[in-house]
């Protein structure tokens, strides 16, 4: 599975790339000026798939200035083939912007990510009430971590695809108290295709 | 313009290779594509007892001490002659997928045949449904020669449905050999078990049958007689924190393997 998502990886930013070099041929003056204009559009429309988000995810971005981004996200994972939603909310930082003609790179985001279930049965902020305490367990609906990533714009065509890897708090501390401990279960790659509106 | 793309498309490649693709923290999907490793445990037994001696290694509640587990599966693995070894759950804090596939990331380490029960922080969220797709059912036993071994799902509160005290019963009546039954919870916990669950229960512990009951849990070592049936609770999983039980001749013989103090009983 893990190689079959890094085959549709490779295949779509290629197919993307192709995309965007035959429009940039074929750019007139009214198109350079609807990039210029999509260029300032703080808004964009995404997909993602993975990196703790859901099997599916789908949700608005806003660019608060080119480098300071937030998402917001709807995701769905499923418990024994039943779907269940979770809300999404990251934030992301990228101290260099790389422009090639009409592309935009951002070779390194840092941010902050949470995901909160909406499945209220299993997961929950204070235990239930068959347990003695409220604080029993620790919270289990809510969590949050550190993301590092790249996003790749082309303006030409309108369209943007991010990489994202994730770790959550649980991973941090775990990595904290294991020294020299292989925890890849606890980083996830996340993939995201935006449209900028 | 081409170099650009090649170069910017190994980035990706190479960003992409970093990580596993998870899906969510709160599904039941797993990467590891272990399944019904209970029930493989059992068809790998051979030859217990041929020696006239039951050899079994115990770890309990390792959570997130991933150093501490691995330390101690590298030390049971070592131990000559084990038999089966048992993990009495509580691996995970709070039942994430991830955390599954990091303990079964080690505990595939492990060279003997293994049995699991699903601890309490195993069984919330949706950890109760990732259990029974990894390892199959949270109550089962089988039999040696000369006794059966039972593992029972102790998670009244979390897994209700799979709380059975009635098959705990029946499996113990049904058995005409000797029992010792190996749970996560300990069976005389008086927070968890009232009325007619905790009468059941002592009725159980109590059968002239019941030779030993084994449990996690509560993090500390513990070791006393309940009207007549040795009650063993054993330590977390830490600095090499697990124990040896050797059952020969209507005797145990319990090692706690971080500080090697033996203690040996006969059975009632």
């Amino acid at each position: 599975m893990y190689a079959v998502q890094i085959v549709l990886f490779f295949i779509l930013s290629f197919t993307t790339f192709s995309v965007s070099a035959q429009t940039e041929t074929s750019a007139v003056l009214s198109e350079a000026k609807e990039v210029a204009e999509t260029r300032n559009s703080p808004y964009r429309l995404f997909i993602s798939r993975s990196g703790f988000m859901g099997k599916g995810a789908l949700g608005l971005s806003y660019e608060f200035t080119p480098q300071h981004a937030a998402d917001l996200s709807v995701g769905i994972y499923d418990i024994h083939k039943v779907n269940y939603y979770q809300l999404n909310l990251a934030y992301r930082y990228a101290h260099w912007t790389l422009n090639y003609k009409e592309h935009q790179w951002r070779p390194l985001q840092v941010g902050l990510f949470g995901v909160h279930s909406l499945d209220y049965d299993r997961f929950f902020y204070n235990s239930p009430e068959r347990y003695p305490t409220k604080d029993y367990y620790e919270q289990t609906r809510f969590r949050y971590g550190f993301e590092v990533g790249s996003h790749f714009t082309f303006l030409c065509s309108k369209l943007a695809i991010g990489y994202h890897m994730r770790i959550f708090d649980t991973g941090v501390i775990a990595v904290v108290n294991n020294e020299n401990r292989d925890l890849q279960y606890y980083i996830s790659s996340g993939l995201s295709l935006y449209y900028i509106f | 313009m081409k170099n650009f793309k090649l170069l910017f498309t190994i980035f990706l490649l190479c960003l992409a290779a970093c990580a596993p693709f998870v899906d969510s923290p709160f599904s039941d999907y797993t990467l590891r594509t272990d399944r019904n490793l209970n029930q493989k445990a059992i068809s790998k037994l051979s030859n217990v007892e041929a020696d006239n001696l039951i050899k079994i290694a115990i770890f309990t509640d390792s959570h997130q001490n991933y150093t501490g587990l691995d330390r101690a599966i590298y030390e049971i693995n070592k131990t000559a002659d084990v038999d089966f070894v048992a993990s009495l759950g509580d691996f995970t804090n709070s039942g994430y997928n991830y955390e599954y596939d990091q303990f079964l990331n080690i505990y595939s380490d492990l060279v003997r045949p293994r049995f699991t029960v699903v601890g309490n922080h195993d069984a919330i969220g949706a950890g109760g449904e990732i259990f029974k797709k990894i390892f199959g059912l949270t109550n089962f036993y089988f039999e040696t020669p000369t006794y059966r071994f039972i593992f029972f799902n102790s998670n009244n509160w979390e897994m209700p449905s799979d709380f059975k005290v009635s098959w705990l019963k029946n499996t113990v009546d049904q058995s005409t050999k000797n029992v010792i039954i190996m749970s996560h919870a300990p069976l005389r916990d008086t927070e968890r078990f009232l009325g007619n669950d905790a009468a059941t229960i002592n009725t159980i512990i109590t059968d002239s049958k019941v030779k030993m009951i084994i449990n996690g849990h509560n993090h500390v070592y513990h070791l006393l007689d309940d009207n007549g049936t040795l009650s063993l609770q054993v330590e977390r999983v830490e600095n090499n924190s697990w124990l040896l039980l050797e059952i020969q001749s209507g005797q145990a013989c319990m090692t706690q393997m971080r500080t090697k103090e033996q203690v040996c009983t006969p059975f009632k």
